[in-house]
C-alpha cells in the first residue's frame, strides 16, 4: 500500500512488548487503562564541515556535509552567482564579500546518534529515513509537533535546520515556532495515507534533516573541538 | 528519549469554587534514567490539527493560573514510573463561562552525542492536557463552512477542504465521515474521519485527498461531522455539506 509505513524492527525500548510479534493487531500492551507513549530514535546529527571521513550518507539532501562539499558549495556559489565585492569602508581595516543573491547550499548529516533499536522505512520510494518519532496511545487523537528551542548561538542567521515527514515531501524550517510533525490518522484510511503502521494504536512518522547555507559566503568558521549545537524539541500530546 | 503518560488528559466539568486533585503517571521504556522536568504551559492547535505549546497564562482560555503542580523535577526508567498530582481550584470570578484548558509538560533532556561542527539535539516534550468547563454555562455550537474540492498544484491530486467553526463557548470532539454517491443516488464509499478536536473560537481544516480507486460514477461527495462537547453537551444535528467531484 503506497506510503504504507511498516515498523521493521521493533527492539530496544519495544523488547518487552512480546505480545506484538504473535499478532499486529494486539495493542501496545500497556498496563494503564489509558495511555500516551512519545520517543524518538534520534538523539542527535551532526553537520560537521571538518572532516572527509564519513560513513553513509544519512538521508536524501543534496551532499554530505563534509569539508570538501563545503569547499565545493563554496566555489559553484562563487562561480555562478558572481557576488558583487565591496570594499566595506565604513569599518576601518575589514572587507566584506556581498552575496547579491539568495543561493544556497544544501547538506546531510554526517553522523546521526540513536538511542532506540527501532528503525523505519519509507517503503520501496528508496529513500532513507535517518529516523522516527513514536506515539503509542489508546486515545483517538494524537499531535507531534517540532520546533527549535535553542538555535545555533554562532550561525542561526546563515543555515536553516529544515525537516521533512513523508516520502517524496517537502522539507520545512524548523523555528521556535511549532512545525506541524504529524497527527492522528485513522486505520487504513486511504484520505491521509502516512502515520499509521500495521500494529494497532502504534504510529510512526519518520523523520530526516537537512542544513542548508543560506549565506554560505558570509558563515563564520565552526571550531571542529567546540560544536555550535541546536536543541529541537517534539512537543506530542492527546488534545 | 521518550516518556509515558497516563491518562493522556483531564476533561473536567466544575463549579466555580470546585477544587479537584488528579494524579498524572509518568513512565518510560527505556532501561536507561531519564531526568524529567515540569512546566505548566498553554496550548492551542491550529486548523491543520496540529499542536504546539506557549507560555502559561498567555492564551485567552487559560486555565493554568487555577492549577498547581509540583515541577521539582525527577527521574524515570523502565519500571519505575513517577507520580505527581496537580490540583485544579476555579476562581468565583465573575463571568467566567464555557470551557478553558492548560497543561503540565513533561519535558526530557537533550543527550550530547559526539558532535563536531554544527549539531541538532532533539528532546521530547508531553502534554498532559486538562480541560476544564464551568458547569451549567455549556452553550455548544459549530458551523461547517465551505465544502470545496481543490487540486493541488504539486501531486494533481484532489482534496476535499471543508472547515469547522467553533462558534459556542466549549471545545468540541469531531468525528463524523465521508461519503461518496454515484449516479444512482447510492452511497458507493464510505470513509470514517479521524477525529478532531475543536477549541473555542478554533478552526478545524479537513483536507481529505480523494481516494484515486473511486468508482467512475461516483459524483458527489457528502461530509456529514458530529460534534461532542464536554459531558455530550452537544445536542444538535450533525454537520453536513455536499460538493460535486466531477
Amino acid at each position: 500500500m503506497k506510503n504504507l509505513i511498516k515498523l521493521l524492527v521493533l527492539a530496544g525500548t519495544l523488547l518487552s512488548v512480546g505480545a506484538l510479534a504473535a499478532n499486529k493487531t494486539t495493542t501496545f500492551n500497556f498496563i494503564y487503562p489509558e495511555y500516551f507513549y512519545f520517543t524518538t530514535n534520534l538523539a542527535s546529527e551532526t553537520f560537521d564541515f571538518a572532516t572527509n571521513n564519513v560513513g553513509s550518507n544519512h538521508g536524501q539532501a543534496a551532499t554530505v556535509a563534509t569539508k570538501n562539499a563545503l569547499d565545493t558549495c563554496l566555489d559553484h556559489f562563487l562561480a555562478n552567482n558572481s557576488p558583487s565585492v565591496t570594499a566595506n569602508d565604513s569599518a576601518a581595516g575589514s572587507s566584506t564579500i556581498s552575496a547579491s543573491n539568495t543561493s544556497q547550499c544544501e547538506f546531510a548529516a554526517t553522523d546521526t546518534s540513536q538511542n532506540n533499536a527501532f528503525s523505519v522505512s519509507w517503503g520501496s520510494t528508496g529513500e532513507t529515513a535517518e529516523g522516527a518519532v513514536l506515539v503509542a496511545t489508546n486515545k483517538s487523537s494524537w499531535a507531534v509537533a517540532a520546533k527549535i528551542s535553542s538555535d545555533f548561538s554562532q550561525v542561526s542567521s546563515y543555515v536553516d535546520l529544515q525537516l521533512k515527514t513523508s516520502s517524496g515531501g517537502t522539507f520545512t524550517t524548523l523555528s521556535s515556532t511549532a512545525t506541524n510533525v504529524g497527527s492522528v490518522q485513522t486505520g487504513s484510511n486511504p484520505l491521509n495515507n502516512a502515520y499509521y503502521t500495521d500494529y494497532m494504536n502504534i504510529y510512526v512518522v519518520p523523520l530526516q534533516y537537512k542544513l542548508v547555507l543560506t549565506n554560505p559566503i558570509a558563515i563564520p568558521e565552526i571550531s571542529s573541538s567546540s560544536p555550535d549545537t541546536a536543541t529541537v524539541t517534539y512537543e506530542s500530546a492527546s488534545p | 528519549m521518550g516518556l509515558g503518560i497516563s491518562p493522556p488528559r483531564y476533561e473536567l466539568t466544575l463549579a466555580q469554587g470546585q477544587v479537584f486533585t488528579g494524579q498524572i503517571t509518568v513512565f518510560s521504556r527505556l532501561p536507561d534514567d531519564q531526568k524529567i522536568t515540569v512546566s505548566r504551559v498553554d496550548w492551542l492547535v491550529k486548523p491543520d490539527g496540529s499542536l504546539f505549546s506557549l507560555p502559561a497564562g498567555s492564551s485567552q482560555f487559560s486555565a493554568t493560573a487555577w492549577m498547581t503542580v509540583n515541577t521539582d523535577p525527577f527521574v524515570v526508567r523502565e519500571g519505575r514510573p513517577f507520580e505527581t498530582k496537580f490540583t485544579m481550584q476555579l476562581p468565583e470570578t465573575a463571568g467566567l463561562e464555557g470551557s478553558y484548558w492548560t497543561a503540565v509538560a513533561f519535558t526530557t533532556e537533550p543527550r550530547a552525542g559526539t558532535e563536531k561542527g554544527l549539531a541538532a539535539r532533539f528532546r521530547t516534550r508531553v502534554l498532559a492536557i486538562v480541560y476544564v468547563t464551568i458547569q451549567g454555562t455549556e452553550q455548544p455550537s459549530a458551523e461547517l463552512q465551505g465544502v470545496t474540492v481543490v487540486t493541488d498544484g504539486k501531486d494533481g491530486r484532489r482534496y476535499l477542504v471543508a472547515d469547522v467553526a467553533n462558534t459556542g463557548n466549549v471545545y468540541l470532539r469531531l468525528n463524523g465521515e465521508l461519503r461518496f454517491v454515484n449516479t444512482a443516488g447510492k452511497v458507493a464509499r464510505r470513509v470514517k474521519l479521524p477525529e478532531r478536536v475543536l477549541l473555542r473560537e478554533g478552526l478545524v481544516r479537513y483536507r481529505l485527498a480523494l481516494p484515486e480507486d473511486l468508482p467512475e460514477d461516483a459524483i458527489l461527495a457528502q461530509i456529514e461531522i458530529q460534534p461532542q462537547g464536554p459531558a455530550k453537551s452537544y445536542g444538535g444535528p450533525p454537520l453536513y455539506g455536499e460538493v460535486s467531484i466531477q
